[in-house]
Parts: C-alpha cells; structure tokens; sequence
C-alpha cells in the first residue's frame, strides 16, 4: 500500500506494509493496546493512520477468512480470536477464561455500571437485598472500585467500574453499554404512571 | 442441633415476588395482593423448613406487603391526608419491582456481552486443559425443589444404628485387601463402595491417606480432570506399617 518513512531505520523492513507492524504489535501485547501505546513503536503515525491500517487489517482478516479479528475495547484495540473458533480453543486451554459471575454478581454489577458513581445504599434499594458481601467479591475481582464518597450522611464509599470491567465485557467505554431504553421496551408495560424516577437515580451515565 | 445454610447467591424479595407474578402471569400493575402474600408467605415458610436462613429483608417485605393489604382495607381517615394516601398503596412497590426488573434485564444484556467476549480469546494462552463442564445453572427454587425431593427420600429410610465401627487400622486392612484382588488399581470414586456407613468412609479415607503416607499404595492421575486410581506399590517394595 505505502512506503512508510518509520521503516527506513531498518532496511530489511522497507517491504513491510505499515498495518503488518500494527498486526505484530497486536499480537504481541495480547490485551487491548492504546494508539499512544502503538504509537511508541510507530512515532510518525497518526491516530488516524493507525485506525486506517486496523481497519484495513480487519479487512484482510475477514476477506481471507482468517481466525482473527481487532476489536476495539477499553480504549484500544485488542488482537483476538472469532466468536465461533471458542468451541476448538476451549479445549485447548481454560486459563484466559475469567471464572463464572453468579446472578447476583452481575446483577450488582449492572446497578453500579449504570448508577455509578453509587453507594452501597443506592445499590440495597434498588435489588432488595444485603449487598456488602457481593460489592466486595466485585471489587476482589477487579470490575469495580471505590471512586470516592458520597455527601450523604456518613459520607458513603462510592462504587464505579474499572477499565479491566470494559475489557471483560467487550465495551470501548461506558457510552458503549447496552441502552438502558432497549431494555426498557422489554419491561413489561409501561414504567410512565408507576416510575418515581428521581429518588434513586445517581448521575446518568450517558 | 440445627443446620444453617446461608445461601448468598440468594436473590431476595422482590426476586421472588417477581418469581410469582411470571408464573402466573399476573399484570404487574395490578397485583393481587392477597394472593401473592398468602403465596409469598408459604415460601418463607417453606424456606424455614428447610432450615434456609431466611434474611430480614425476606421479613421486611412480608410486613409491606401486610401492610399494602392493611391500607387497602382501612377506610380513609377523615382529615388532612399525606399526599401518598391517594395513590394505590401498591404503587410504591410496584415501583421498586419494575425497577428491580428493569436492572435484572440489563445485568442479562451484560452477560450476554460478557459471554461474547469470553468467546473471543486473546493470546498468549496458558496450556492447561479445560475443567469439565461446569453444567447447567439451577434456580434457588429448583434446588429448594431438589433438596425436598432428597429429604422426603431421606425420611423413608429406616435408622439404622450401628455401633462405631471401622477404625483407621481396620479400615487399612480393608483397603489393601481391595487391592491385592485388584492389582490394576481402584478408582477413587469406586473407593467407598467398599464399605457403608460415613464414619467407616471417613476412616477408610484416612487409612488411604496414611498407607499412601507409608509408601504402601500410590495414588495415580495419568492427565487432569481423568480418574484418580489407587494402586499398591510393587512388591519390591514393602507394604506400609
């Protein structure tokens, strides 16, 4: 496609299409790789440079029907395998797989994903039920941390999600998580006449 | 002496509140209120006989939902009322279910994408062979459902009592007798058909652990997550203690 100038260091490179090094730098990193972080190793390219030569690899990989694909997570682009090859690269190994999160877990998870930054109060209203045991077991496994207090009595510890809660659920960011409308339609009836929206809801996150 | 099972996959109240309004379909925004308290309260009950710790929330809402009934029965004190006093005393619940409803909703949406991205593997990987499958996940009431089916089984049982029996050295016995008829070895999941009743597992346990201690049998995995096999250790080589 380009001769590009950041290969002239190296001669034995100048073949190279550009989106190649970005292939290699994927492929070596293993987890999502920030463009600043791609641009350490590629000094004269540009975001945009970069964006157009993930694409173009994206391309290739779905046109030559190659087993992988870049996606975009947590702020970076991450080098992984397609969807339909997990049945094959289960029985290989087990070790990337985080471990299962039980219902509560992750019903916790979405109040402080949503309603973040969110106190343990906020979060017991809302599901009904002791939260404590349950924030704790999220925070031991990375997916959310306290951002702060509340000012509230008390000054409550409040909770919001980490970036390693992006790359376990695939988000870019917290714009990226499912609408809360599209999951509204789907509650039966209507919320309109019933919903005292205003007692409970934190800073919106979108 | 009592037996406590504290549950915290639990999902509280208004789970189960939600639970029975979906299984009888009932309009959300019109609950029957006697009815799903009378139904509501079995569960708690069921829940104590099964020596499940049932949690104050699970009473708190036994006591709104009487309290929702209360209202809805009294007439109306004459005089200056609160404003909440006009609106349907179920409203404020019907309020909290939907928003409970509407997270739970959202927490599937996420672990849908969750799984998604589970499925999208990223390099380098350890090589480890996966763990069997995890199996299918069960509902609290499904396995409250199991858990009475093993109990009712459990009573139809005649007591038997036996004396203590089954001492380590005994039990040791017993094991290298097993084994010498079998030189290809035991399975470990095979072990305790051996012999019956738990005390004489356990010390049938201990004895395998001590002879294994001893260097009088071997315990052999050829690959995880395979069989476990118990073999006596050759005969060069002198049997245990």
């Amino acid at each position: 496609v380009a001769s590009v100038s950041v290969f002239s260091s190296d001669p034995a490179a100048r073949t190279l299409a550009p989106q190649v090094v970005v292939e290699a730098l994927l492929f070596v990193a293993g987890e999502p790789l920030s463009i600043p972080m791609m641009q350490a190793a590629l000094p004269e390219a540009t975001p945009q440079d970069i964006k157009r030569w993930v694409d173009l690899l994206n391309r290739s990989y779905t046109e030559g029907g190659r087993a992988f694909e870049i996606v975009e997570v947590a702020g970076g682009y991450q080098l992984v395998t397609r969807e339909e090859l997990d049945p094959w690269l289960k029985r290989l190994s087990a070790s990337r797989q985080a471990g299962p999160l039980t219902r509560s877990a992750i019903e916790t998870l979405a109040i402080v994903a949503y309603r973040q930054p969110v106190s343990r109060a906020e979060v017991e209203q809302i599901r009904g039920v002791d939260s404590h045991s349950v924030l704790r077991t999220l925070m031991a496994r990375g997916v959310i941390k306290v951002s702060g207090r509340g000012k509230g009595p008390g000054r409550p510890l409040l909770f919001a999600t980490t970036r390693a809660f992006l790359e376990q659920f695939g988000l870019r960011d917290l714009r990226d998580l499912p609408s809360e409308d599209e999951v509204e339609e789907l509650v039966e009836k209507s919320l309109a006449q019933t919903e005292d929206a205003a007692y409970l809801r934190g800073p919106e996150v979108r | 002496v009592s037996w406590t099972v504290t549950l915290d996959t639990f999902e509280g109240p208004l789970d189960l509140l939600l639970h029975l309004v979906r299984r009888q379909e009932l309009d959300i925004h019109d609950i029957p209120i006697a009815l799903i308290t009378a139904q509501y309260l079995a569960y708690l009950e069921r829940f104590e006989q099964l020596n499940l710790t049932v949690a104050a929330e699970f009473f708190l809402m036994a006591v709104t939902l009487l309290q929702i009934k209360a209202r809805a029965l009294l007439p109306k004190p004459p005089g200056p009322e609160e404003p909440e006093d006009d609106e349907d005393p179920r409203a404020a619940l019907v309020s909290q279910l939907l928003k409970y409803e509407r997270f739970r909703l959202l927490a599937e949406r996420l672990g849908e994408l969750r799984e998604s991205r589970l499925r999208r593997h990223a390099g380098p990987c350890r090589l480890s062979p996966a763990p069997p499958d995890k199996g299918q996940e069960y509902s609290l009431y499904e396995l409250m459902a199991a858990l009475s089916g093993i109990l009712a089984v459990e009573v139809e049982q005649p007591h038997e009592v036996q004396p203590e029996e089954g001492s380590i050295e005994e039990m040791s016995d017993v094991l290298l007798r097993a084994l010498e008829r079998d030189p290809a070895g035991i399975a470990l999941e095979d072990l305790f058909s051996i012999v019956r009743g738990r005390s004489r597992m356990i010390a049938l346990f201990v004895a395998l652990l001590e002879l294994v201690r001893s260097g009088a049998c071997v315990v052999l995995q050829r690959r995880p997550f395979t069989r476990v096999w118990i073999q006596v250790t050759g005969d060069e080589q002198q049997r245990g203690t």
